[in-house]
């Protein structure tokens, strides 16, 4: 079944084409919510929201962006409410830029031990990295979704970059 | 399908795990959507369909008014090509791309009232008819439904007909 007729049997409400949309998105949608929230029930209940409001607001899908692209941001617009508090938001400081490079992030680092050190992170900072660094937003797009600037958003990504090299540094050698 | 924002990932994110989630999840959706059975069809598939109705029915008005006043419409005596036999069979996009090629030889025929008016029925008709197709083919509706998508063909070889008789 085509995008369109996804979109087209939600509009008319047929819960067979709903679930059909979900089982096509759940685990792409599913992972970055328990990436954004660190937390396996923070993730359902953010999915689960997520696509109650898909279902509520298809009409009002206006196809700009691809469904995928549409459901993602929905979806992060759920996983920051649940981190309103400023506390989640770490001040960090300048970094120089050569410290930046993400290279070792391609080298010995098994996944699972990268995923760990990820969730590891701050939520501020977590979610400003994997809205980036894995899921391809620029910073205009990840601020903008996050409801922050995009120098706040420059400074976690930063900020996440140097605690995950130190992490593997430390962990994993160099 | 299940990742579509365009966006280039870095490799090694592409080695992350991903997680599925709960069986329960989606019961605990369909139930906060307060839908435990099939919707087959809606009240807004009514509304839309009330309003393709609406639409045939001014379209079918206007042309019952031009048949009407037929004798103010000049016809010209272009002779007729293989370009403009169009088979009923042939399917929008077919058809659209005849037109587009006849104006393409014929850009001034094309370009007179009676043509362009006529054009824009087709294009409103071809819209309802794709509407109601989907509604159609989708929820298997009513007979009623149907003889309205019947009803719209109907018109949209009339004025097809119509439309090759004005060039």
């Amino acid at each position: 079944m085509s995008e369109n007729e996804l979109i087209a049997g939600c509009k008319f409400g047929d819960v067979r084409i709903q679930r059909m949309l979900y089982d096509a998105y759940k685990t792409a949608m599913y992972t970055l919510a328990y990436r954004l929230t660190g937390d396996f029930d923070d993730a359902n209940d953010v999915l689960q929201d997520t696509f109650l409001e898909v279902f509520k607001k298809i009409g009002q899908f206006r196809q700009e962006a691809t469904l995928g692209a549409w459901i993602k941001a929905i979806l992060v617009r759920k996983a920051k409410k649940k981190f309103n508090e400023p506390k989640s938001w770490v001040l960090v400081e300048e970094i120089p830029a050569d410290a930046l490079a993400n290279d070792y992030l391609n080298e010995r680092v098994e996944a699972e031990a990268l995923e760990k050190h990820i969730l590891n992170l701050p939520e501020g900072a977590r979610m400003v990295f994997c809205l980036i660094e894995i899921e391809g937003y620029t910073h205009a797009e990840a601020a903008g979704l996050l409801g922050v600037s995009e120098g706040t958003s420059k400074s976690q990504l930063n900020y996440a970059k140097k605690k995950l090299k130190h992490w593997i540094e430390q962990n994993h050698g160099r | 399908m299940e990742d579509n924002t365009n966006k280039q990932a870095q490799k090694w994110a592409q080695n992350l795990p991903q997680y599925t989630p709960p069986a329960s999840s989606w019961g605990e959706i369909e139930r906060k959507l307060g839908q435990g059975k099939v919707v087959a069809f809606r009240p807004q598939v009514w509304w839309a369909a009330a309003a393709s109705v609406v639409l045939v029915l001014g379209v079918l008005g206007w042309l019952n008014t031009q048949e009407t006043s037929s004798d103010k419409i000049t016809y010209s005596e272009e002779k007729l090509t293989k370009l403009l036999v169009i088979n009923k069979n042939d399917d929008t996009a077919r058809q659209n791309a005849r037109i587009e090629a006849y104006c393409e030889q014929k850009a001034n025929l094309c370009q007179k009232p009676e043509f362009k008016n006529l054009k824009q029925q087709l294009d409103q008709l071809n819209a309802a008819h794709q509407e109601l197709k989907v509604v159609v083919e989708t929820y298997n509706p009513d007979p009623n439904l149907v003889a309205q998508f019947a009803q719209i063909e109907s018109s949209r070889a009339n004025v097809l007909k119509k439309l090759f008789e004005s060039i």
